[in-house]
């Protein structure tokens, strides 16, 4: 027997945000539906009450078109990701595969094609549960939020830094009434490689016990103007976000400073990866808890042999020779 | 326009009466639900549509596979009330529609018989559905492909094996 949903509220299928407008007007404790795969379980386990779900998959072709709600539009280097996009069409996008594929690579890790069919990386974002696998991804890429405010009167939207979003475990910084339309990413540059490593407990649909992405770019020449003592200076830059291992997903500046520190193809590079002073900066950025998929000390450990394996590998694919994308490191 | 809205609005308000009109199984379908109700809920209860199966309830184990606009979605994780204008497919639908005359399976259902891919069944529906839009998507797939198609589907009695080698001896099969 299915588990019956108690919550009392009021069902909404609105085919413009001024007509949702006026049902938030007279609906404040309400919610967004898009895939659903976070809201219904959570209904069901009576842990989220509202009065009205605002189903926002009825949006007719103009508004879809105006706030891009269905897009995946790669666009003078931005790309856009709108609020219905789901997993699957991520992975099935030529675009994606093409030009920004560790978000191919880590859409192929969230849950099961069943799932994927429905759930949308933006409301994988929006729930913000610390083990979203979207998160380390998105951070690492320093994507942007186009948000619309249903209380806005105007259809101005705002911008918000993927690093100013989460606040904690299931709490992004959104006002009732705020609106994801889509993620916007500045294309690192046209030659980089990435990286998304994802533990679970077994092979198959789970959620992360941890997670990391890591990106490589060349590092941007310095404008004209600005004198540099050139000759020493690295040739590559790294970003590194690990997710699971803390309540909100991590950037992980510190490890990524002393990586940009040596070029890679130096000997000292080999020597940061193969000492102990990355485990120690690992353990300074991750604050990690014990919970039904793993220990703090397990995620710990696995954290290091993540991001050393990580950046070996996401080096040899920037230099054309690293595994293919979607292939499991772990 | 504000007339529209505000008449769609009272529709939807009164809870426990949202008209839906959408396709199941290649036939037109208008019924009245509750805004509480899934797609799941809708189809066995008030539609005695009885192949997907109700396991976990909340997504992870598959037993509820229905397509939903050509992709499988969990239909415990899906309301009811969102179905206007949709298209919904089960097993029984894509057996009237697929199958062979002779016995009624579908060829891939044929392949899970003569390996005997499942035991107690409640799988079933939703591995095949789910098997189904893999080799739609995917006509030969590998064998890492196929777990990783399936890993959704959870099956407590075979191990998995059994369905596997079904799958691929059906993609392998050329007169198909």
């Amino acid at each position: 027997m299915s588990k019956p949903i108690t919550c009392d509220y009021s069902y909404f299928a609105p085919t413009t945000f001024l007509e949702a407008a006026k049902i938030f007007k007279s609906h404040k404790k309400n919610a967004i539906l898009a895939g659903g795969t976070d809201i219904i379980p959570l209904l069901k386990e009576e842990r989220l009450y509202v009065n009205a779900l605002i189903d926002i998959k009825a949006f007719s072709k103009s508004e879809v078109k105006k706030y891009k709600l269905k897009d995946i539009q790669f666009k003078n280097g931005k790309l856009t990701i709108g609020a219905l996009v789901t997993f699957t069409e991520l992975i099935e996008s030529k675009t994606i595969r093409k030009n920004f594929p560790m978000i191919y690579e880590m859409s192929k890790l969230v849950a099961s094609v069943g799932v994927r069919n429905r759930a949308t990386m933006v409301g994988n974002i929006c729930s913000a549960v610390p083990c979203m696998d979207s998160g380390p991804v998105l951070k690492v890429y320093e994507a942007k939020l186009v948000v619309k405010s249903l209380n806005a009167k105007s259809s101005i939207q705002k911008r918000i830094d993927i690093d100013k979003f989460w606040l904690g475990p299931k709490k992004n910084m959104l006002k009732n009434g705020d609106i994801v339309t889509s993620i916007e990413i500045d294309e690192p540059a046209k030659k980089h490689s990435g990286r998304f490593i994802k533990l679970m407990r077994y092979g198959g649909e789970d959620l992360a016990q941890a997670n990391c992405a890591i990106l490589v770019t060349p590092t941007p020449k310095p404008k004209a103007k600005v004198v540099t003592k050139a000759k020493n200076e690295h040739k590559h830059e790294f970003k590194i976000s690990f997710g699971s291992l803390s309540p909100t997903p991590v950037r992980a500046k510190a490890i990524e400073k002393l990586l940009n520190e040596s070029d890679f193809s130096s000997e000292n590079f080999i020597n940061i990866i193969e000492g102990d002073t990355l485990d120690k900066l690992v353990e300074k950025t991750i604050s990690p808890i014990t919970d039904i998929r793993a220990t703090k000390e397990y995620r710990t450990h696995i954290a290091k042999v993540m991001l050393k394996r990580g950046i070996m590998d996401v080096v040899l694919r920037f230099i054309g020779e690293g595994s293919e994308y979607g292939t499991p490191l772990i | 326009m504000s007339k529209n809205m505000s008449k769609n609005m009272n529709e939807n308000v009164n809870r426990n009466k949202i008209e839906v009109k959408f396709i199941l199984n290649d036939k037109k379908v208008s019924l009245q639900v509750s805004a509480q109700e899934t797609l799941l809920e809708m189809l066995r209860e008030k539609l005695g549509i009885k192949s997907p199966k109700c396991g976990c309830d909340l997504g992870d184990c598959g037993a509820c596979t229905v397509f939903l606009d050509g992709v499988t979605v969990r239909s415990c994780l899906v309301l009811a009330a969102e179905m206007n204008n949709r298209e919904v497919l089960t097993l029984e639908g894509l057996m009237k529609r697929d199958a062979n005359a002779k016995d009624g399976l579908t060829d891939l259902q044929r392949y899970f018989l003569n390996k005997n891919s499942f035991q107690c069944g409640y799988c079933a529906p939703g591995v095949i559905l789910s098997a189904t839009e893999l080799l739609q998507k995917n006509p030969h797939p590998s064998k890492e492909e196929i777990q990783e198609g399936l890993s959704g589907n959870l099956c407590r009695c075979t191990g998995y094996k059994p369905i596997i080698d079904a799958v691929t001896e059906c993609a392998n099969d050329t007169n198909l």
